[in-house]
């Protein structure tokens, strides 16, 4: 009976501590609380004209964000600003971070950055060096967009308004996820970058953003970067022909001239394969192969689309458009950048390492003078709702 | 008569062996800046390399059953020779022991908790280990099964989750590096996740049936190097090139989970995965440390020693090396050289001289 009670006892104080553990498990020793952080939601990079660092960083203060939420409506008076931008110099990145906090007020936390954005100085100036601080530190996001700022400075790009989003950097970032939708900006992210840097068969490309009147920004195009210097700029269709051959284009609207108007086919699937031919173990040819299923999503005209035959000819046209865009790409990275953003190099370490061996350091001169043999297979699948346009003259 | 009087089923000896190979998982990195992306194959051929020598620690300790390798080092070549092996062995366990503390300190002072003393972390973690030696090997072998599925699961589901960001083409070419840095891959690979398998020579003594001792050995051995290459088939598929920067690379492929937005930042699950086997592994090298110098002193039992051999732990560990550059560079250079000749070298040698003396039954005869 006592034994009983005792043992009781000791089931009792068991259970109270395993209650205890559970308090002592809520959280790492240096947790912060969310009212002690300033939150990092982008962050800019730039050189001034001394060829210091100038960092530019958008804070975003969650409890202000809660404030102006409920504020709103109500008509309340003066609100803490949620957002703003802030800059400063230092030699290095890390030094300018840490420099921050003697303007700001609260340890600024990276790990929510949404955009990395590169000022054009700093893109001429070279990338490489300064990444570094990105990739080593452990609160960052592989999974953070990088743009190239062009015409404008990282620091005008994040101190944009508007009432779209009430943070601009998840504006940005959703307008960059938006285009890489419609394939005429590359997505990269810093995962993508280190990779490409590291891979000496490939050069980087880094999607572009520019300003689009005062409050509103631009997501298309492409920056060549060659060696981690910036090297030119990819139109939005040159860039969606980079993005074809290297197999990245998710979806797109290409329209192509048909009889009586245009067509605008929508690309449901795009995918593709770049690969260096060998004769006598030289390269001989850039081999690009694209392959694209496609739906008719418009006919602005009069032409009829019910009979094989036609869908033939569109079939055709579609690969011609494609084409076109891909030498316009391809062309334009090799006689102009001579810069092998597509990543033939890599495919030339890959398979043919013997080669690759002695081609290494004179590879983009190779690139740059190689022939290419582009061959585009496009099927379309469907034609939507209607098959004719309304007014389809017969 | 020996120390430990718990006893170990035949079956427990694979979960036991497959779950300690296993726990090697993170070290494969140190390997990974010298094979860069022919690491897989290294793997197998360091397995292949190995195999004769784990299958001699296992006929070693089947022939001297119910004895560990310190009472065997007595017997095989006397009593002061023997003592001198037997601190070879008991050397190995300690510094092993303090640089796999080292490691899970330096991934969570890296990777999770940045502002944390070094210290504490070593200290927590050594606690842990020692709490379960104390329990003895019986208890670490009923568990066995579950150190490993949970390794099993983060291996696999990791891979799963991974599939879409793979690139195969990262294997290729196959045959680019130069032979000497294959070989030092090799010799590091056979060294480190399936030499250490010597920790057994203590362990498999306490095995109540010796009968499918090789067989469970070999088979965990074989699961355990299965792990091992799903982890660096998937490190070298997701990261290619890159992988020799980092400091973890599986740390770093897992980082890049992301599926809809939705699973992202899994670094938990590799934080657990690795723990836990870690874990695994250090309490198995801690009980044949304690032991291995129980047995060496004439002690009855190893429980007080537990907690001062702890410390010594703590102290090897913490000042050991300046750097995880410092340790990296020692491990891939000069830490394989000092346990070579224990790993290769020894347990054959004492195979040997066991059979020609004709040893075991000598022994058995003045048992009965």
């Amino acid at each position: 009976m006592i034994l009983g009670k005792v043992k009781k006892g000791i089931f009792a104080v068991q259970i109270l501590l395993l209650l205890m553990f559970p308090l002592l498990l809520t959280g790492c020793w240096n947790n912060r609380d969310l009212v002690d952080i300033n939150i990092a939601t982008g962050i800019g990079l730039d050189r001034t004209e001394e060829g210091k660092l100038l960092l530019t960083i958008q804070i975003v203060e969650p409890a202000a964000i809660q404030s102006t939420a409920s504020g709103k409506g109500k008509g309340g008076g003066a609100q803490p600003e949620p957002v703003f931008t802030q800059c400063f110099e230092g030699e290095t990145v890390f030094e300018a971070v840490r420099g921050m906090l003697s303007i700001v007020d609260k340890k600024v936390f990276f790990s929510a950055a949404q955009v990395l954005i590169l000022g054009e100085r700093l893109l001429q100036d070279g990338i490489e060096e300064v990444l570094d601080f990105f990739q080593r530190d452990h609160e960052m996001d592989y999974q953070m967009r990088i743009l190239a700022a062009k015409d404008v400075t990282p620091r005008e790009i994040l101190e944009i308004k508007n009432d779209i989003d009430p943070i601009p950097a998840v504006y940005i970032k959703e307008t960059v996820d938006n285009t890489v939708a419609r394939g005429t900006v590359k997505k990269t992210m810093l995962i993508d970058l280190i990779k490409d840097i590291e891979d000496r068969g490939k050069q980087p490309a880094i999607g572009q953003i520019s300003k689009e009147g005062e409050e509103k920004v631009r997501t298309e195009g492409t920056a060549v970067i060659k060696d981690g210097k910036l090297a030119g700029w990819l139109d939005p269709y040159e860039t969606r022909g980079y993005l074809f051959a290297i197999g990245e284009l998710r979806s797109a609207i290409v329209s192509v001239p048909a009889d009586k108007g245009k067509v605008a086919m929508e690309i449901m699937k795009a995918k593709g394969k770049t690969k260096v031919e060998f004769e006598n173990n030289q390269p001989s040819m850039l081999s690009i192969k694209v392959s694209v299923e496609a739906n008719v999503g418009g006919y602005e005209g009069t032409g009829r689309l019910d009979s094989p035959d036609n869908l033939y000819m569109l079939e055709e046209k579609l690969k011609e458009e494609i084409k076109k865009e891909i030498i316009m790409a391809l062309e334009k990275t090799q006689k102009e950048y001579s810069s092998d953003i597509f990543g033939f190099g890599t495919y030339v370490r890959k398979f043919h390492p013997q080669y690759w061996k002695n081609a290494e350091k004179e590879w983009d001169s190779i690139f740059s003078n190689l022939p290419a043999q582009i061959q585009v297979d496009a099927k379309i699948e469907r034609t939507g709702i209607i098959i004719n346009p309304v007014a389809s003259g017969d | 008569m020996s120390i430990e009087k718990g006893k170990v089923c035949s079956w427990q000896l694979l979960f036991l062996v497959a779950g300690f190979v296993q726990g090697s998982v993170l070290l494969i990195d140190f390997a990974v800046g010298i094979t860069e992306h022919q690491t897989w194959m290294v793997i197998l051929a360091g397995l292949v390399v190995s195999a004769p020598f784990i299958l001699s620690y296992a006929v070693l300790a089947k022939r001297f059953q119910g004895m560990n390798v310190i009472q065997v080092n007595d017997l095989v070549y006397g009593r002061f020779l023997g003592k001198v092996v037997s601190v070879y062995y008991i050397f190995f366990y300690l510094m092993t022991l303090s640089f796999n503390i080292r490691d899970v300190g330096e991934l969570y002072i890296t990777f999770l908790m940045p502002d944390t003393p070094f210290i504490f972390l070593l200290i927590g973690f050594t606690a842990t280990c020692a709490y379960a030696v104390y329990k003895g090997i019986e208890v670490l072998a009923r568990v066995s099964h579950l150190f490993l599925i949970t390794g099993m699961f983060v291996i696999i589901s990791t891979f799963a989750l991974l599939i879409d960001q793979m690139d195969f083409s990262n294997f290729l070419p196959l045959f680019e590096l130069p032979f000497i840095r294959i070989f030092q891959g090799i010799h590091l690979m056979s060294a480190i996740p399936f030499g250490e398998t010597i920790v057994f020579l203590m362990i498999i003594g306490s095995l109540n049936k010796t009968e499918h001792a090789i067989r469970n050995t070999f088979i965990g051995l074989l699961i355990g190097a299965i792990s091992l290459l799903i982890v660096s088939v998937r490190n070298t598929a997701v990261l290619g090139k890159t992988q020799t920067i980092w400091t973890s690379t599986s740390f770093q492929s897992i980082r890049l989970i992301d599926i809809g937005t939705v699973l992202t930042r899994m670094d938990f699950l590799i934080g657990i995965a690795q723990t836990v086997l870690i874990f695994f592994k250090c309490s198995l090298f801690f009980y044949a440390l304690a032991v291995a110098v129980a047995q060496l002193f004439g002690l009855k039992s190893y429980l007080p020693l537990v907690l001062p051999l702890a410390g010594i732990e703590v102290i090897i560990a913490a000042t050991v090396f300046q750097s995880p550059v410092d340790h990296a560079g020692i491990t891939q250079n000069a830490g394989i050289i000092y346990s070579a000749p224990l790993m290769f070298v020894i347990p054959p040698l004492t195979l040997l001289i066991a059979k020609i003396r004709g040893l075991p039954r000598h022994e058995r005869g003045k048992d009965a």
